[in-house]
């Protein structure tokens, strides 16, 4: 007879699909629309990107000494530079560089926070003072000028670049997970755990880390984008990949000169339009997926 | 008389102040200051409050959820608050703890079944998932849930199922004793009586011993079989129900009861009520003497001075406080 | 008659209480002072409409302090802060209905007119006073603002009077609580320094939204005997919203009691709680463990508060009714009239009249 009384009517709460919280979340964010011609949008760059060499006759270095500085036209959709090579080509043979870079600097840099992050987070005391100190530390460094320190010491090759960035923006999702971390521990739920003596592997990779997880992911999205930019920032500056090798910075760099500008469009607007592109869809996504994730986070 | 099952003496909880740029412990906010309490087998402890007063933390140390700074907590003679990693790790299946907020007490990422299942499976009380499953189906089922619930995620239940879940959750490793900290609080009243009966069935059916943590004294009341009221960080009064509701003996008490607002209408009028003066002082600096002083109606200067002692002035009655030992 | 007397005070427990009721409720002019029809506000959201406040009409009288009780998601405190317009719009949106204040409707005036309502005829004490408390003015400040706005007092003129209403709020050291700041005062200070300034500009209708909800036991009974204090003093009229039955017990003239945006009982506060009429109400009563009984079990209302984005057709509450009918699946009952106070929206109370109070505490 017991408990008649919760079976007895029908529960109003209840909806009938047994949606996950990731069910959830995509849920949601498929109302996004915005977000979601975002992802669209960076769904084709990254595939022109990764089918450019069957899309396009040329090589990326195949030079054409007939048609030199030429307007787009049918032969080369996006013209061609002083030395003959398809712009089309080098545009998403950079993007392959450009986005590369980003992804991962963004990857390597949510490796090294996310672990150093944790630790801090998790178990407090002189891991997390340490572990903080270090990223103030790597946090008060100029930027520009480490950037320029470290592709002189090193030289300047894709790798190089990688490193710097990586090695420079950690801090920014160790202090993320951190946070999360700390506000995970307080809930209830984490006391629960502890109450009913769950391990601390399952408390760490069953019950923290997928709730961080999310907000990993979220913040990874944006930082796409601000590497996107500091990537076309330093090789414009002449500090990030050497050319001959294209990135989308590197080809607006070609566009330097006030002349180029004005009649060379197609130097530089495709590579502008990319990098325009690409940044405001990464950050459209991020937002999408913080709202998606979490409406609180919403500013 | 039935066994103690819980036995806590002199237990203290004093969380250190920090401050200044090398955090130097300046002082101790005294959470829970030197309390003895038993409860027995079978048998469910009231412990009432308001907010600042220690009763929270006075769940949380005997789970050890915090560690004590002083005293001893035993569970059916067995040390708790000395127990070694793997005692603790079996005393955890003995004893369990319902919180208040059933929101933020379950993880969002997982399903019920997870949710309750997974100490099970921590403990080897069950042999592998299959029977975690049978087993969780049969725990919801008891709390007043669905089998087809059990693939479900927190977010599609109303608090009042997510409670029930909570419940199922303490309940999947067999406990013999629960902390129900505020565990009705946040519920309406309507889900309130529901959940409130269920702990009662649950209780009849498993043998269960509960403490329950409440600023609600209706509730307390209804559900408990003995009380203890809280000040502070101390216990001021314990007894039996009936002897806490119908002959409070601390001044504390009798104000307590009577700013519980009645049901009666009628007699709103003629009814007279002890309206205390002023807050409650802060725990970090609790008046000297007996802590109530600064409160109490009675209160004379050698309250001011003395720390009350707690003594026993009926059987099972215990009491702080130097008017009720007659001293004055 | 004699023994009529007797059976009365049988039945009814304190016999004396009913005349005095009646002299009070006479004492005070039956003018109502707010009157709102058929109010509807919605909230419209991806996931369809929530109909928050739906169809529901009630009134304050002068002077007379009315309780609305309910649980979460009920519409108790959209319908009082529908009064003032403080529903954020959009999502919400006053889809119908009136709010008659003094003659005006406070859903078509100008949103000057309102500011001049806001605060100065009509005010609102709220559940957290820390959050309705500005952090970073003195208390004094805060309080002169709205005298000063309204009332056209001089700086010094409205710190003199904001002491004098900490005082009236039983401050202690009002002068020196004048010139501090919110963070310095505890809860129980906060509210009453909420009631100071909720009193400055002497309103006509105060609206007190769980004001004592989150507030300890002995801290709460401090500002319930002050606001019953008050409430003799400054012969304003209260709406007073709460969950807590007993806080409605102790405050209110008469009680409305509500259920998923609609109104399902009204009756003066004896009737509510000796006569209550609407199955909710009675399983609300009877699920609240009182303290001067006691059994073994409690009284249960099975089910869940209903989520109002899928509210049950007809009656609301059916799904949860132990004298539910085909009707009541239907459509909304209309009002039946059980005396000239006592109102309730039920099916299965329609015919039925005054037998006498009585308790149905079982």
């Amino acid at each position: 007879m017991k408990n008649v009384e919760a079976v007895a009517a029908p529960d109003t709460a209840v909806k009938v699909s047994n949606e996950s919280y990731w069910g959830l979340v995509i849920r949601k964010f498929r109302k996004n629309r915005l977000a979601i011609v975002s992802l669209w949008i960076l769904a084709i760059i990254v595939l022109l990107c990764i089918f450019v060499p069957l899309i396009s006759p040329y090589g990326m270095e195949q030079t054409d000494a007939l048609s030199r500085e030429q307007p787009p036209s049918a032969a080369h959709w996006l013209g061609t530079d002083k030395i003959g090579r398809d712009m089309f080509t080098r545009l998403f043979y950079g993007g392959r560089i450009s986005l590369g870079v980003s992804l991962s600097v963004t990857g390597i840099q949510c490796f090294i926070g996310i672990i150093l992050g944790s630790i801090a987070g998790y178990y407090g005391k002189m891991a997390d003072t340490i572990i903080m100190r270090l990223c103030e530390i790597f946090m008060s460094f100029p930027f520009m000028i480490m950037c320029i320190t470290i592709v002189a010491v090193f030289g300047s090759s894709v790798r190089t670049l990688i490193f710097a960035l990586a090695i420079l923006q950690w801090p920014n999702i160790a202090r993320i997970v951190r946070g999360q971390i700390l506000v995970l521990r307080e809930q209830e739920y984490m006391e629960a755990c502890e109450a009913l003596g769950i391990s601390d592997f399952r408390r760490i990779f069953r019950h923290l880390f997928p709730n961080v997880l999310a907000y990993v992911i979220v913040y990874a999205t944006l930082g796409m984008a601000s590497a996107i930019l500091v990537e076309t920032s330093l090789s414009f500056l002449g500090l990030g990949v050497a050319p001959p090798t294209p990135t989308w910075g590197n080809m607006i760099t070609e566009a330097k000169d006030l002349l180029v500008i004005k009649n060379k469009w197609w130097y530089w607007i495709p590579p502008g339009i990319c990098i325009f592109l690409s940044v405001m869809c990464f950050n459209i996504l991020g937002d999408g997926l913080r709202d998606a994730i979490d409406p609180k986070m919403k500013r | 008389m039935a066994e103690a099952l819980i036995q806590v003496q002199h237990l203290k909880k004093y969380f250190p102040i920090k401050a200044g740029v090398f955090r130097k412990t300046v002082g101790h906010v005294k959470a829970v200051d030197d309390i003895s309490f038993s409860i027995r087998r079978g048998r469910t402890m009231g412990l009432v409050g308001e907010s600042g007063c220690g009763k929270s933390t006075t769940g949380r140390v005997l789970l050890r959820l915090l560690e004590a700074t002083e005293g001893t907590v035993t569970f059916d003679g067995q040390d708790v608050i000395g127990a070694n990693k793997r005692a603790m790790n079996s005393l955890r299946t003995k004893m369990q703890i319902i919180f208040q907020d059933p929101f933020s007490s379950l993880n969002p990422r997982l399903p019920v079944s997870e949710i309750v299942g997974e100490a099970m499976i921590q403990h080897k009380l069950v042999a592998n998932k299959a029977e975690m499953k049978d087993k969780v189906i049969e725990i919801i089922g008891k709390c007043g849930l669905f089998p087809e619930q059990a693939n479900r995620y927190p977010h599609q239940f109303s608090g009042g199922q997510r409670q029930r879940i909570c419940i199922a959750r303490a309940l999947a490793v067999n406990p013999e004793f629960v902390v129900c900290d505020e565990a009705v609080s946040a519920l309406d009243v309507s889900i309130q009586s529901q959940i409130i009966n269920l702990l009662k069935d649950m209780q009849d059916e498993m043998g269960l011993t509960y403490l329950f943590i409440s600023h609600d004294l209706s509730v307390v009341k209804f559900i408990s079989d003995d009380v203890g009221v809280m000040y502070l960080g101390q216990l001021v009064e314990t007894g039996s129900k009936d002897q806490i509701f119908d002959n409070p003996l601390h001044p504390y008490t009798e104000a307590l009861l009577s700013a519980a607002p009645s049901f009666d209408p009628t007699n709103r009028q003629n009814k007279k009520r002890i309206i205390l003066e002023g807050d409650i002082p802060s725990p970090a600096k609790p008046p000297s003497g007996c802590r109530f002083h600064t409160r109490c109606p009675y209160a004379k200067d050698m309250c001011k001075e003395i720390i009350p002692e707690s003594k026993e002035l009926e059987p099972g009655h215990f009491v702080m406080c130097h008017k009720a030992q007659s001293k004055f | 008659m004699h023994n009529q007397n007797r059976k009365e005070e049988k039945t009814w427990g304190a016999s004396g209480a009913v005349s005095t009721f009646h002299t009070t409720m006479s004492g005070k002019s039956n003018k109502p002072l707010l009157e709102v029809k058929n109010l509807k506000t919605y909230f419209h959201s991806d996931s369809g409409t929530v109909k928050a406040v739906d169809d529901v009409s009630f009134f304050v009288n002068e002077g007379e302090t009315l309780g609305i009780v309910g649980e979460s998601g009920c519409g108790k405190s959209i319908s009082s802060m529908s009064i003032l317009r403080l529903v954020e719009t959009p999502p919400g949106k006053y889809e119908g209905g009136e709010i008659l204040f003094e003659g005006q409707d406070m859903l078509t005036i100008s949103d000057d007119e309102m500011r001049k309502v806001r605060g100065n005829k009509i005010s609102f004490i709220f559940q957290e006073p820390m959050t309705s408390l500005n952090p970073i003015f003195k208390i004094g400040d805060q309080l002169s603002e709205t005298m000063i706005l309204h009332r056209g007092m001089s700086k010094k003129e409205a710190w003199e009077e904001s002491i004098r209403l900490l005082d009236l709020v039983r401050i202690p050291n009002p002068e020196r609580v004048v010139g501090e700041y919110p963070f310095a005062l505890s809860g129980g200070m906060r509210q009453r320094a909420m009631i100071a300034m909720s009193l400055a500009c002497e309103p006509k209708l105060l609206i007190a939204d769980e004001p004592t909800t989150a507030l300890d036991v002995t801290i709460q009974a401090q500002v319930l005997d002050l606001m019953n204090d008050l409430k003799k003093k400054i012969n304003a009229s209260i709406i007073f919203i709460t969950h807590d039955l007993g806080v409605i017990a102790e405050m209110s003239d008469r009680v409305m009691v509500m259920y998923a945006g609609k109104v399902v009982e009204t009756a003066s506060v004896q009737d509510i709680f000796l006569n209550p009429s609407h199955p909710y109400t009675i399983g609300l009563i009877n699920s609240k463990p009182d303290m001067s009984t006691s059994s073994d079990r409690l009284h249960v209302i099975p089910g869940g508060v209903p989520d109002l984005s899928q509210k049950p057709s007809g009656c609301p509450f059916h799904p949860r009714c132990d004298k539910v009918t085909d009707k009541c699946t239907k459509e909304f009952p209309p009002e039946t009239a059980i005396s000239d106070q006592h109102k309730v929206f039920c099916w299965a109370c329609q015919g039925k009249q005054e037998e006498g109070s009585k308790w149905q505490k079982h």
